[in-house]
């Protein structure tokens, strides 16, 4: 997938994570069974989340490298510069 | 017991002089002049990096406040499982452009890029106060936790008053010889310490008493079961609100992304792939809190209580007969997490005085500014050694009014950065109104809706301000506003 594309999956899911974790969802996630490897489902909900979000970031900094390094092959073929650099999304 | 006392003493004394070592020989690569001093010659790779910016944020709060919280407050403390990621994904698409920033204007602080977009002295000075405000609290308790370990585990053999000036009389020694650079290697071996330190008594401690993990939790779901249901309570035992809990997670998000000296970090990396990279792994070190909330549930259904929660981590491996070997590397990595924060924060305290709160209002030589910055390492060290030693201030409140401050930058920043329209009227007035809000509700906290965060609460009037006033004003000149907002990474 393109890195414009990742640039949107990491936001909402960064958007969904934070509103997986607060009120109103995690109200309704709140039980701490089952235990899954021991531990509350609450803790393993959120340690969950933070694991994705480690997938997410991954997948997105690997969608980027791949395309600046084809930028920059483009760019030694002669060719114009592609802009495939930084989304620059603010938050 | 003697032997014990000494053997742990002499394995804590063993990592104080390692860090010193590692500090001292760290600073010897570096160039002498200020860039050197704060940023590092710019010149921090990934592993560095990693650790530099996972030891900062994991601080003695994260371990000993963290087992603390999941003692007393259960469920409560997941919410710190959860605003380090939150607050550090922006980073990945705002390192880039803050260390472009760096480069194209020599910035070396925060504040410094906010006042080269809207350009006021008043703006710098405000910052500088803000800034010092929140850290010195921060520092305090790291100085605190430092002490309180080491009187603690050597049975009050070092008092805490001792404990505290031998942790950070290393720690200024290495920061006044080496700067920056000492920082990042000295928070490498103290990311890895604490890091180990943490998964072995995490799952050490619950089988230890428990026979493990799961049963540990199904006595308590047994016995406490208040403790697993979130919010989870507030330190008096009262069940804390849903409003405290999720805005505590966004303040503390925001906050985190806006904290000076991580801030600052941006501008020492090597290049913008280290920077990515290092956002892109730091869920792992957040994983890290889960050995440590294990601690504290390990806590919980102990015969025996602590006098505060926060003991609750040397308090147990102290009656759990563990070797004194395993103690005294406990102590160790205890102290690492309070100096490994405690360094950045020193160091990070100096630059932004002399850079924002000295350099606007007097021109000094590169030299002069050197040695101001040792000196202001040394008074702002004593300030906060002065308040560690005095019982009577609340901490925890104080750090809470200070992220509550922290999170007014955030609109200030991304408006330099991204928000064309943005004038120096807007966020001075923003800033002021926003820091004003949040000051307010934390003197008088039975007046915040549903026990909303004052940070947030803070941000309901900030930004309205900010985007009120800029926008009645007249726009800043393009150009100038395109040499911040257009920059590429």
């Amino acid at each position: 997938m393109r890195f414009r594309s990742w640039i949107r999956i990491t936001w909402i899911y960064h958007l969904l994570f934070a509103v997986a974790v607060t009120w109103p969802v995690q109200a309704l996630v709140n039980n701490p069974r089952p235990f899954i490897l021991g531990l509350p489902g609450q803790m393993t909900w959120a340690a969950a989340w933070v694991v994705g979000s480690l997938l997410v970031l991954w997948r997105l900094d690997s969608a980027r490298s791949r395309e600046a390094g084809a930028a920059a092959r483009r760019a030694n073929a002669g060719k114009r510069e592609s802009s495939a650099t930084d989304g620059g999304e603010p938050r | 017991m003697m032997d014990r006392s000494g053997l742990i003493t002499i394995i804590i004394l063993a990592y104080l002089a390692i860090t010193l070592a590692v500090g001292l020989v760290a600073g010897r690569r570096a160039s002498r002049s200020v860039q050197g001093f704060v940023a590092g010659d710019r010149d921090f790779g990934l592993l560095i990096m990693y650790f530099i910016t996972g030891a900062t944020v994991f601080s003695a709060f994260a371990f000993l406040g963290g087992p603390g919280w999941a003692y007393s407050r259960g469920a409560a403390a997941f919410y710190i499982l959860t605003y380090g990621v939150l607050g550090m994904a922006p980073w990945y698409a705002m390192a880039p452009r803050v260390a472009a920033l760096g480069r194209r204007f020599g910035f070396v602080t925060q504040a410094q890029l906010l006042v080269g977009r809207f350009p006021s002295k008043w703006l710098s000075l405000l910052m500088a106060i803000l800034t010092l405000a929140a850290f010195v609290p921060y520092i305090t308790i790291q100085m605190r936790g430092a002490g309180i370990v080491m009187e603690a585990v050597t049975d009050g053999a070092i008092p805490l008053w001792a404990g505290a000036a031998v942790a950070y009389g290393i720690v200024l020694v290495y920061v006044l010889a080496s700067g920056v650079s000492a920082i990042g290697w000295t928070n490498t071996l103290q990311g890895v310490f604490m890091l180990v330190i943490a998964w072995a008594l995490g799952i050490y401690l619950p089988h230890r008493l428990y026979g493990g993990v799961g049963p540990m939790f199904e006595q308590i779901l047994a016995e406490r079961p208040e403790l697993l249901s979130l919010p989870g309570l507030t330190g008096d035992g009262d069940p804390w609100t849903w409003g405290g809990y999720s805005t505590a997670i966004l303040a503390s998000a925001i906050g985190l992304t806006m904290w000076p000296h991580l801030f600052m970090k941006a501008f020492t990396a090597r290049d913008d792939r280290t920077m990515r990279r290092t956002v892109v792994l730091f869920p792992t070190f957040q994983l890290f809190l889960i050995p440590v909330f294990l601690i504290g549930f390990a806590g919980v259904l102990f015969p025996e209580a602590p006098d505060q929660p926060d003991f609750i981590l040397p308090f147990l491996i102290l009656r759990s007969e563990l070797p004194a070997l395993v103690v005294g590397l406990f102590c160790a990595g205890a102290l690492s997490a309070s100096m490994s924060t405690g360094d950045a924060l020193l160091h990070a305290a100096a630059s932004i005085t002399v850079a924002d709160g000295v350099q606007p209002v007097r021109r000094l030589s590169d030299q002069a500014q050197r040695t101001l910055m040792r000196v202001l390492v040394v008074v702002v060290g004593a300030a906060a050694y002065i308040f560690a030693l005095n019982e009577e201030f609340s901490l925890v409140e104080l750090l809470l009014a200070s992220y509550g401050i922290i999170c007014q930058f955030m609109p200030a920043l991304l408006s330099a950065m991204y928000w064309r329209r943005a004038t120096t009227a807007g966020v001075l007035s923003g800033l002021l109104a926003g820091s004003a809000v949040s000051v307010f509700f934390f003197l008088s906290p039975d007046l915040k809706p549903f026990g909303v965060h004052e940070g947030i609460l803070g941000l309901a009037l900030h930004l309205p301000v900010l985007i009120g006033v800029s926008l009645a004003g007249r726009p800043q000149e393009a150009e100038h506003v395109a040499g911040y907002v257009d920059v590429r990474a």
